[in-house]
C-alpha cells in the first residue's frame, strides 16, 4: 500500500481544475474508457446481484466439484455451491470493502494531513512523527494484528485497511496542503479575515482534489487486493460469505487438476476488477498530470 | 552529505522506539493469552500461572518493555514462548531467505520494468508504448498470490515439474537455490515491475522535455547517448523511491509466496507468531522490519544525490 | 491456508492400515490378488488386496523423502503433542498397544506384570541402548531413565495427556536397574493404553540436561537418529545401527520436508519428488492418480476428530428436547458427502477409527438418524417454534469453518439460524473454549489412542481440568465412566464401553458426535511394507523399506 501511495507522489495537483474536464478527456484514452465501463458494469453486478445470480451463493445443493454445465455455468465448488453465483456476490464484497476502506482511509488521511499541514508548528511535527512510526510499521503485520485482535469480519477488515491507508495518505495531502498554503489566494483570504476552516474548504481542498483522485485510483485496487490476500490466508471474511480471495485460497489449488474452475473464475474476476481500476487510474493520472498535459498536444 | 546521513540516522532512534512501543502495546491488547495457547486444553490454572511467572508475564508492562529494550541493545531478542529457543537464531535463519527473495524480486522488477518504461517513454503513443502499457496494467492486476499459484500449478501439470523443496543456501548449491527462488521472485517481481514501468515511462517523458535534453538532441547526439547519460539518471529517481517502498513491504513478508513455495522466511514466521501470540517474536520482527525500512529509505535518499547532484538537502 | 500449529495436524497422525486401495505398479507385488480400485465417481468398495508379503524380502538402504504439511514444532516426546509420528522414530516408550489386535507390544520393556489391580511392573530388555551420539554414546537404558522420563512428563508444562501420572499414579520407582514399578491410587484400566503412548517415551537425562529440551536436538533409544531439525524446513533422520531389533530400520535415511501449503505439497508429490505426502488422497485425487503407476494409495484414517460441543447448563441446550432436536437435525450423510466426498463414517462418542471400541456403523446410523421433522416438533414443543437464533465461535483451524458452514445449512432447514463467528485460534482458545463461552462450537480434538480419552469429554471433570467444555455434570455418566476403569479384560471392557456409549448417545450432549473421514495417504511405489501397524507401532518406522532400482 505504501508503495502504491508512493507512486502517487509522482502526480502533482493542478489548480482549479474543473471536474468535468478530465472526464471529457477520457475519450482520448481508450484503455481508460474500457476501465470505466468495466467498473460501471461491476458496480451494477454488485448492486443487482440478487437479480443476476442464478442461485444463492451459500446453498450447498449441487454435486460437489462439478464441471461447468448448463445449470452451473462456472461449475460447482468444494461444498457443492454454484461458482457463478459466488463470483457475482463476491463482487459486492470486493468492491464494497475496497471502496469503503478507501473512503474512510482517504477521509481520515485528508483530515490528518490537512490539520497537520495547515496548522504547522509543533502539532505538525508531532503528527508527522507518529506518521513516521506508522509508515515504518510493516503493513501486512498491522493488518494481521488488527484482524487477529478484533476478529475476522467485514467491518474489522475495513477498519484495518483504512488504518493502513491513513498515514501515507496524510503525508501526501499534507504535502499538497503545504504547497497550497502559501499561494496568493490563501494569503488574500487571510488578509480578508477568512477563518481557517473557510480557507481550508474553499481554497486548499479543491486544489488537492486532483491528488486525492489519483490516490483513490491507486488505493482502490490495492485495497481490493489486500482483502483478497487476507482472505486467501484465511484471515479475511468468515465463511460462508463469498469472497474471491477466500475462494482462491482454501482448497481450490489442491483440486486444481480436477476442478480448475474453482480457482480460475474468482481469480479472473479479481484480476479484471483490479485491471479496470488500474486502467482508469492510469488514464486519470495522465489527464490530471500537468506535465504530460503540456507535452501532449 | 555525511552530516545528512548522520542526522537521518539520529532520527531513526525515536522512530524505532515508537514502533517498538506500538508493537508492544498492540500485542498486549490483542486478546488471546500466550500461556493458554502454549499449554492448551490440558492447562490448569496452576500451570498457566507457572508459565506466566516463568516468562515474566506478570510484571508491569513498562518493566517488561524496558527489559526487552535492554535485551535489544545486546542483540538479544528473547526466547520464543513456544520453542524455548532464542528468537535471534530463528531470525538469523529466516532473514537470508526473505533477503534473497527480496533481492531477486527487486532485480526482476528492475530488469523488466526499466527497459519497458524507457521504451514506452521514448516512443510515446506508438504501438510499442501501448503494448507495453497494456502488458504493464495486466501485470499489475494479477494478484501476486494468484500468479504464484499458477507458477506452481502450471509447471506441475504441463511439465510434471515442481521446484525442488528443501532449502539449500546459495553458497552451497547455487543452481538448486536459484531454481527454488526464481518462481516466487517472479510472482512478486512481475507485479511490481508493472508499477516501475509506469513510473519510468512518465519520468522519461518528463525528462525528455527538459531543455538540456532538447539541447542535446539539437546538437545531434545519438539517441542512445541521450538516454544513457541524461534520461536514465534523472528518470530513475522516482524508481528509487518506489523500490525503497517496495522493499519495506517485502520485508514485512511476502507471506503468501513463502507459503506457496515453502520458503521458511520472515513472512511465514510473522504469520505464525501473530497467530500464536508469540509476543516477543512479533516484536522482534517488527523492529527489524522498521529498521530495514528506514535503512533502505536512507540508502534511497543517498542514491538521489548520486543521480542528481542538484538536489539540496536543506 | 489455515495456520498450522499443533492443532492443525490433520493427517499427520495416521493409523496405518493393512488395506491398500490402489497399488503402484511394482515388480514383485505380482498379479495375485491385486485389483486396482476403479475410481469412478460412484461409491465403490475399497478393493481387498492380498499383498503377497512373503514374496517380498526387505531391502536395506536408500533414502526416503517424505512430505508433511505441518511443522512438528518440537520433537520432544514428553513435552510436545504433535510430533508423535516423528518422536517415536527417535525415542521408544516401554511398550505400545497394537490398536488392531489390542495386543501389548513390548518395546523398551520386554515384559509387563500386573500382580494386582493397581500395580504394574515392567521388566526392561537388556541391551537396549541410547543412540551412539553425543551425549549418550550408546549407554544402556535402565529403569532410572524411565523414572526420569515419567517425572519429566508429569512436571510438564505440556499438552500431552498425562493424567495417569498427575491424577491416578500413586508413585513409581525403579526397583532395580531393569525393573520399573508404577502404582495407581485407584483401579485405572486405561493405564496400559495411556502409558503406551508416545508421550511416555524414555529419554536420557544427560541429553535433557545438556540441551534443555529435546525439541530440536535429541538422543534417544529409537530406531532413527536425529541428524537435524530445521524448523519450517525439514527433519533429517538416519538409521540407528545399534537398534535392539537388529537389521532395522531398513532404509539408511529419511528426509521429512515441511511444505505448509497442501496444494503445493500435493503437486510436489505428484511430480515424483516425494515418496509420501500426508495430504488426504480423496476420491477426486485418486481419480487423478489412477493411471499413474508410480503412486500407491493406502487407507489410513486420521485420529483427529472434529467435535461439536454444546453448553448444557443453560438454555437453550439445558432443555432435553432442544439437545435432541439439534442432534438429529444434523444431516450426517450430507456432512460426509460435503466434507469428505462421501468417504466418511459416523462417529459415536468413541470415533470410528478406534475400531475396536467404536459402536457399529449401522447402530450409529439408526441412533443418529437424520430427522428434521421430529427436530422441528421438538423445537416447537420447547418453545422455539418460531425459530432459534444461535451464535457459534469457530476457530480458524483445519476443517472447522467448513464444518460449521455445513451444519449451519442443516440447521437453517429446521428454523435455527446459526451465525458463524470466525475467531483466530489464540483468541478462540482463551476466550471461548476454555472459558466455555459458547452455546455451541466446533473444535478439533487431540488424537485419541484409547477410549477413555474421548469419553472424558462427557465426564464432569473433563480431560484434566475440573470441567468439560460443555459444563456438563451428570453423576450417572460419571459413574458409568468410572466404572469402565475397573475392567481390565479387553473384551469385557469393550462391551462395557459400547454400552456406556449407548447411554451417552441418548443424552444428546455435551457433545454431538459428527463423522470422521476414511483417510487415505499416498506413497510412491518405491515404498514397500507400508502396512506398518496402527498408532505408535506404525510410527516407529521399523517395518518399511525402499525398493532399490
Amino acid at each position: 500500500m505504501t508503495e502504491a501511495v508512493g507512486e502517487a507522489l509522482e502526480a502533482r495537483p493542478v489548480s482549479r481544475l474543473a471536474m468535468l474536464g478530465p472526464l471529457r478527456d477520457l475519450r482520448h484514452h481508450p484503455l481508460g474508457m474500457f476501465g470505466l465501463v468495466v467498473i460501471v458494469l461491476l458496480v451494477a453486478v454488485a448492486l443487482f446481484a440478487p437479480l443476476i445470480a442464478p442461485y444463492s451463493p451459500t446453498e450447498q445443493n449441487f454435486a460437489v466439484l462439478d464441471s461447468p454445465s448448463a445449470s452451473n455455468l462456472f461449475g460447482t465448488d468444494r461444498l457443492g455451491r454454484d461458482v457463478l453465483s459466488r463470483v457475482i456476490y463476491g463482487t459486492r464484497l470486493s468492491l464494497g470493502i475496497g471502496l469503503t476502506a478507501v473512503f474512510f482511509g482517504i477521509v481520515g488521511g485528508t483530515v490528518v494531513g490537512t490539520v497537520s499541514g495547515f496548522l504547522g508548528g509543533r502539532i505538525d511535527t508531532a503528527i508527522q512523527r507518529l506518521v513516521d512510526v506508522m509508515l515504518a510499521f510493516p503493513q501486512l503485520i498491522l493488518l494481521m494484528t488488527i484482524t487477529a485482535a478484533l476478529g475476522a469480519s467485514v467491518r474489522n477488515i475495513v477498519i484495518a485497511i483504512s488504518i493502513g491507508i491513513i498515514p501515507g495518505t496524510s503525508r501526501i495531502i499534507r504535502g499538497a496542503v503545504l504547497s497550497e498554503r502559501n499561494n496568493q489566494y490563501v494569503e488574500a483570504a487571510r488578509v480578508m479575515g477568512a477563518s481557517d476552516l473557510r480557507i481550508i474548504t474553499r481554497h486548499v481542498l479543491p486544489n488537492v482534489t486532483a491528488t486525492i483522485i489519483v490516490i483513490v485510483s491507486i488505493l482502490i485496487p490495492a485495497a481490493t487486493l489486500l482483502e483478497a490476500a487476507l482472505s486467501f490466508l484465511g484471515l479475511g471474511v468468515p465463511p460462508p460469505t463469498p469472497s474471491w480471495g477466500a475462494d482462491l485460497g482454501g482448497q481450490a489449488r489442491e483440486y486444481f487438476r480436477t476442478a480448475p474452475w474453482m480457482a480460475i473464475f474468482p481469480g479472473a474476476a479479481l484480476s479484471l476488477t483490479v485491471l479496470a481500476f488500474n486502467m482508469l487510474g492510469d488514464a486519470l493520472r495522465d489527464i490530471l498530470d500537468p506535465r504530460l498535459r503540456r507535452g501532449r498536444r | 552529505m555525511i552530516q545528512y546521513i548522520l542526522r537521518r540516522l539520529l532520527l531513526f532512534v525515536p522512530v524505532i522506539i515508537g514502533v517498538s512501543i506500538l508493537t508492544f502495546v498492540l500485542m498486549r491488547i490483542v486478546p488471546g493469552d500466550v500461556a493458554a495457547i502454549a499449554l492448551g486444553q490440558n492447562a490448569t490454572p496452576e500451570t498457566l500461572e507457572e508459565f506466566r511467572e516463568a516468562n515474566g508475564l506478570n510484571r508491569p508492562l513498562p518493566i517488561q518493555y524496558l527489559d526487552w529494550l535492554a535485551g535489544l541493545a545486546h542483540g538479544d531478542f528473547g526466547d520464543s514462548y513456544f520453542h524455548h529457543s532464542a528468537i535471534r537464531d530463528e531470525l538469523a535463519h529466516r532473514l537470508p531467505v526473505t533477503g534473497e527473495l527480496m533481492i531477486m524480486s527487486v532485480v526482476i522488477t528492475l530488469l523488466l520494468g526499466i527497459p519497458a518504461g524507457v521504451i514506452a517513454g521514448v516512443r510515446p503513443n506508438t504501438w510499442s508504448d501501448y503494448v507495453t502499457r497494456t502488458t504493464a496494467v495486466f501485470g499489475l492486476s494479477i494478484p501476486n498470490f494468484w500468479l504464484g499459484t499458477l507458477l506452481i500449478l502450471l509447471p506441475a501439470i504441463w511439465f510434471n515439474w515442481t521446484p525442488p523443496f528443501g532449502r539449500v543456501s546459495f553458497f552451497d548449491e547455487p543452481g538448486k537455490n536459484l531454481v527454488q527462488f526464481i518462481l516466487p521472485s517472479l510472482a512478486i517481481g512481475i507485479s511490481s515491475a508493472a508499477g516501475v514501468m509506469r513510473l519510468v515511462r512518465s519520468s522519461v517523458l518528463e525528462v525528455l522535455r527538459q531543455d538540456y535534453v532538447r539541447t542535446a538532441w539539437s546538437k545531434g547526439l545519438p539517441e542512445r547517448t541521450i538516454i544513457w547519460r541524461h534520461v536514465l539518471k534523472n528518470g530513475l529517481i522516482p524508481v528509487a523511491t518506489l523500490v525503497g517502498l517496495q522493499v519495506g513491504t517485502l520485508l514485512g513478508g511476502a507471506v503468501i509466496a513463502e507459503q506457496i513455495f515453502a520458503l521458511p522466511g520472515m513472512g511465514l514466521f510473522t504469520l505464525q507468531s501473530i497467530l500464536g501470540r508469540d509476543y516477543l517474536a512479533v516484536q522482534a520482527i517488527v523492529v527489524l522490519a522498521a529498521v530495514a525500512y528506514a535503512v533502505v529509505n536512507l540508502m534511497v535518499d543517498v542514491v538521489y544525490v548520486w543521480f542528481d547532484p542538484r538536489i539540496r538537502y536543506a | 491456508m489455515r495456520p498450522s500449529s499443533y492443532w492443525g495436524g490433520l493427517g499427520s497422525r495416521r493409523l496405518s492400515r493393512r488395506r491398500m486401495l490402489k497399488a503402484g505398479a511394482a515388480a514383485g507385488l505380482g498379479a495375485a490378488g491385486l485389483s486396482l480400485a476403479a475410481c469412478g465417481g460412484e461409491e465403490e468398495q475399497p478393493a481387498k488386496i492380498e499383498t503377497p508379503a512373503a514374496e517380498l524380502t526387505p531391502q536395506p538402504g536408500g533414502s526416503g523423502r517424505l512430505g508433511i504439511s505441518v511443522d512438528p514444532g518440537s520433537l520432544d516426546p514428553n513435552l510436545s503433542v504433535v510430533s508423535g509420528f516423528l518422536s517415536c522414530r527417535i525415542h521408544n516408550p516401554l511398550h505400545a498397544i497394537n490398536m488392531d489386535t489390542q495386543e501389548l507390544v513390548p518395546l523398551v520393556a520386554e515384559a509387563l506384570e500386573q500382580p494386582d489391580d493397581t500395580t504394574f511392573i515392567w521388566k526392561l530388555r537388556s541391551g537396549v541402548r541410547f543412540q551412539n551420539v553425543d551425549p549418550t554414546y550408546g549407554r544402556e537404558v535402565n529403569a532410572e531413565d524411565v523414572v526420569f522420563s515419567f517425572d519429566r512428563l508429569k512436571a510438564g508444562p505440556t499438552l500431552n495427556d498425562r493424567k495417569l501420572l498427575t491424577r491416578y499414579a500413586d508413585g513409581y520407582e525403579a526397583t532395580d536397574d531393569y525393573t520399573f514399578r508404577l502404582r495407581t491410587s485407584r483401579i485405572y484400566s486405561p493405564t496400559l493404553d495411556q502409558s503406551g503412548n508416545f508421550s511416555y517415551c524414555v529419554v536420557p537425562r544427560e541429553a535433557v540436561e545438556k540441551w534443555g529440551d529435546l525439541s530440536t536436538r535429541a538422543a534417544g533409544c529409537g530406531a532413527w537418529i536425529l541428524d537435524d531439525y530445521v524448523r519450517g524446513e525439514r527433519v533429517r533422520l538416519r538409521k540407528n545401527p545399534d537398534y535392539y531389533r537388529a537389521g532395522r530400520p531398513f532404509p539408511d535415511e529419511e528426509e521429512w520436508l515441511i511444505i505448509p501449503d497442501t496444494g503445493s505439497l500435493w503437486q510436489t508429490f505428484r511430480t515424483g519428488r516425494l515418496d509420501y505426502c500426508n495430504v488426504n488422497v480423496d476420491k477426486f485425487k485418486r481419480d487423478e492418480v489412477k493411471n499413474d503407476s508410480s503412486i500407491a494409495v493406502v487407507e489410513s484414517p486420521s485420529l483427529y476428530t472434529i467435535n461439536c460441543y454444546i453448553r448444557v447448563d443453560r438454555p437453550p441446550f439445558s432443555d432435553d428436547r432442544v439437545r435432541e432436536a439439534l442432534d438429529i437435525a444434523i444431516d450426517r450423510d450430507d456432512y460426509i458427502t460435503k466434507l469428505y466426498f462421501g468417504e466418511g463414517r459416523y462417529n459415536g462418542p468413541v470415533p470410528w477409527p478406534l475400531e475396536y471400541w467404536a459402536l457399529p456403523q449401522d447402530e450409529l446410523r439408526s441412533s443418529l438418524k437424520y430427522d428434521p421433522e421430529r427436530a422441528k416438533e421438538l423445537l416447537s414443543a420447547a418453545g422455539y417454534g418460531d425459530g432459534l437464533e444461535l451464535q457459534t465461535p469457530v476457530p480458524n483451524i483445519g476443517d472447522c469453518p467448513q464444518v460449521a458452514t455445513i451444519i449451519a445449512d442443516h440447521y437453517r432447514k429446521v428454523g435455527v439460524n446459526l451465525k458463524i463467528e470466525l475467531k483466530d485460534l489464540a483468541v478462540y482458545l482463551t476466550q471461548y473454549l476454555y472459558a466455555s463461552e459458547f452455546d455451541i462450537t466446533f473444535f478439533l480434538n487431540l488424537p485419541y489412542m484409547d477410549p477413555d480419552m474421548p469419553l472424558r469429554s462427557y465426564y464432569s471433570q473433563g480431560q484434566n481440568a475440573d470441567k468439560n467444555p460443555g459444563l456438563s455434570n451428570d453423576p450417572e455418566v460419571d459413574a458409568l465412566i468410572e466404572g469402565l476403569w475397573e475392567i481390565f479384560d479387553r473384551e469385557e471392557r469393550r462391551k462395557a464401553v459400547l454400552d456406556v456409549q449407548r447411554v451417552l448417545l441418548k443424552k444428546h450432549g455435551p457433545l454431538y458426535p459428527l463423522c470422521s473421514p476414511e483417510g487415505y495417504v499416498g506413497y510412491s511405489s518405491r515404498i514397500k511394507g507400508i502396512q506398518e501397524g496402527t498408532g505408535v507401532i506404525g510410527w516407529l518406522g521399523i517395518n518399511y523399506w525402499l525398493e532399490q532400482a
